[in-house]
C-alpha cells in the first residue's frame, strides 16, 4: 500500500470517528431541548438566554456536521467546524474545572450539576482533544477513502 | 489540468469540469440550504417544545410575578418578621416525594398558622432529564388547585400518584383529575380546575420559575432554605424508618436560622 493510500485510510477513520461521535451526541440530545439548554447554561460562560438558544441549536449542528463527515462531503469545511466545536468544548470544560464548578459536560445528553466527586473533566477533555485531532488531520489532509467528495468531484478536487 | 479545464473554470466558477464530475457550487448550495433548513427548523421546534403551549390562556398566579414563587398559605397572613422558608420541588422528583411525605405536613402546619412564610418554587428538573413537560404541567395543575383553595390536599394527592418511572410522558393526565377529586373538588370547582389545567394556564409560569431558580443556582430538587440558608434536611430523616425529626425541623423553621451543623454543604 502506498503512503498516499494509507493516509487516505487514516482520513476515513478520522471521518468516521469524529463524524460518528458527533451524530451520536446530536441524536441523544435532540429530543430534549430543555435538557440541552440547561446543560449549556450550566457552563455559566454565556448570558442565560443566549446559552438556551445555543443549547437548542447545538444537537442539530452536530448531526449535520457529523453526517457530512461520515459521508465525506465537503470534508475540509466540515472538519473545520467539527474541530472548532471540539476546541470550544475543551475550553468550556476546562473553565468549569478551573472555576471549581461541578457539572457533567452534557456531551451525550444529561449535563448540569453533579456531585463534586462525580465530575470527569480530565476524561472529557482527553476525549474531545482526541476528536479535535481527528478534525485537524482532515483539515490538513481532507482526502480520504470512500468519500462523496471523491465520488462526486474526482480525486483532483477533493482537497478543495 | 488541460487548457480546456482552465477555460471552463474561468467561464463560470463551479461549472462542471470538462473531466466530468458534479458541480461543486451546486452541490454546496444544496447542502447549505438543507443544513440551514434542518438547523433553523430544529431550533424553532425546540423553542416551541419548551415554550408556550397555553397561548392566550397563559397566566400568572394572582399577585405573583414571572419566575417568582407562590405563597400557597398567604391567606394565613404571616407576620412581617415571620421566618421565610423557600421550598424548591418537582412533582416528578422521587426525593421530593420523600421530602413531602416526611416533612410536608410539619411545614404546612407552620405555614397555615402563619408562623412561617412558605414560598414554593415549582421546578421542572425531571423534564430536563427526560424531555417533555410533565413536571411543568403537574406544577401548573397544582397552581390551578391553589386557585380553588385546595393546594395542600392536591399537593399531597399528586405526590402520592408520582409515576415510578421517569419518562418523557410523565403523569398520565387522568392522574391530575384523580388528585383533584381526591382533594375534594367536585361540580363547578372541579370544572374550573379542569379547564385551568387543560388550558395549561400556568405552564409558562412554572417554566419561568425553573429558569429563574436555575439562574440563582438552584438546579436540583428538593431544596429547602430557611431565611436564605439551605437546610440539610436529609440529616433529619431516620434512614430506616424514613421519618423526620419533626421536633428539630420545627425548631429550625420557627427560629428562622439553620444551625451550622445542619447547613447543606455545596
Amino acid at each position: 500500500m502506498s503512503a498516499g493510500r494509507l493516509r487516505d485510510h487514516v482520513g476515513l477513520v478520522a471521518r468516521l470517528v469524529l463524524g460518528g461521535v458527533l451524530v451520536v451526541a446530536g441524536v441523544l440530545k435532540v429530543g430534549n431541548p430543555l435538557g440541552a439548554a440547561r446543560a449549556v447554561q450550566a457552563y455559566d460562560v454565556m448570558p442565560f438566554e443566549l446559552a438556551r438558544w445555543i443549547g437548542y441549536a447545538l444537537p442539530w449542528v452536530e448531526i449535520v456536521v457529523g453526517v457530512l463527515l461520515v459521508i465525506g462531503l465537503f470534508t475540509r469545511v466540515s472538519a473545520v467546524v467539527g474541530a472548532v466545536l471540539m476546541a470550544a468544548f475543551v475550553v468550556g470544560i476546562a473553565q468549569a474545572w478551573a472555576r471549581g464548578l461541578s457539572i457533567d459536560c452534557g456531551c451525550f445528553g444529561g449535563g448540569g450539576q453533579v456531585a463534586s466527586d462525580q465530575t470527569e473533566y480530565g476524561r472529557e477533555i482527553a476525549r474531545d482533544l482526541g476528536l479535535a485531532l481527528c478534525g485537524a488531520w482532515l483539515v490538513v489532509r481532507p482526502a480520504s477513502t470512500l468519500s462523496l467528495d471523491r465520488a462526486l468531484f474526482g480525486a483532483h478536487k477533493e482537497s478543495a | 489540468m488541460t487548457t480546456n479545464d482552465r477555460k471552463a473554470k474561468a467561464r463560470a466558477a463551479g461549472q462542471a469540469a470538462a473531466s466530468g464530475g458534479a458541480n461543486v457550487i451546486v452541490v454546496a448550495g444544496i447542502v447549505v440550504v438543507l443544513a440551514m433548513a434542518l438547523i433553523i427548523g430544529g431550533v424553532v421546534w425546540a423553542s416551541q417544545d419548551t415554550g408556550s403551549s397555553a397561548g392566550g390562556a397563559s397566566q400568572l398566579p394572582d399577585g405573583v410575578t414571572k419566575g417568582q414563587p407562590i405563597e400557597p398559605f398567604a391567606s394565613a397572613k404571616p407576620a412581617e418578621d415571620a421566618p421565610v422558608v423557600d421550598v424548591y420541588e418537582d412533582f416528578r422528583c422521587p426525593i421530593c416525594q420523600v421530602f413531602e411525605q416526611s416533612m410536608g405536613s410539619t411545614i404546612n402546619e407552620l405555614a397555615k398558622d402563619g408562623t412561617i412564610r412558605l414560598r414554593v418554587h415549582l421546578k421542572t428538573v425531571i423534564d430536563s432529564n427526560t424531555g417533555g413537560d410533565s413536571s411543568a404541567v403537574a406544577g401548573a395543575s397544582a397552581v390551578c388547585a391553589a386557585d380553588q383553595g385546595v393546594w395542600e390536599k392536591y399537593h399531597t394527592a399528586l405526590f402520592a400518584l408520582q409515576p415510578a418511572q421517569e419518562t418523557s410522558a410523565g403523569f398520565p393526565s387522568s392522574d391530575y383529575t384523580k388528585a383533584a377529586k381526591g382533594a375534594g373538588l367536585s361540580g363547578e370547582r372541579l370544572a374550573a380546575w379542569q379547564k385551568c389545567t387543560d388550558q395549561g394556564t400556568y405552564v409558562d409560569y412554572v417554566k419561568s420559575v425553573d429558569d429563574e431558580t436555575v439562574k440563582q443556582g438552584i438546579t436540583g430538587t428538593p431544596v429547602i432554605e430557611v431565611a436564605g440558608t439551605k437546610l440539610s434536611w436529609g440529616a433529619l430523616i431516620d434512614q430506616n424508618t424514613r421519618r423526620a425529626d419533626t421536633a428539630t425541623l420545627t425548631e429550625v423553621l420557627t427560629s428562622g436560622s439553620v444551625p451550622a451543623d445542619l447547613v447543606q454543604k455545596p
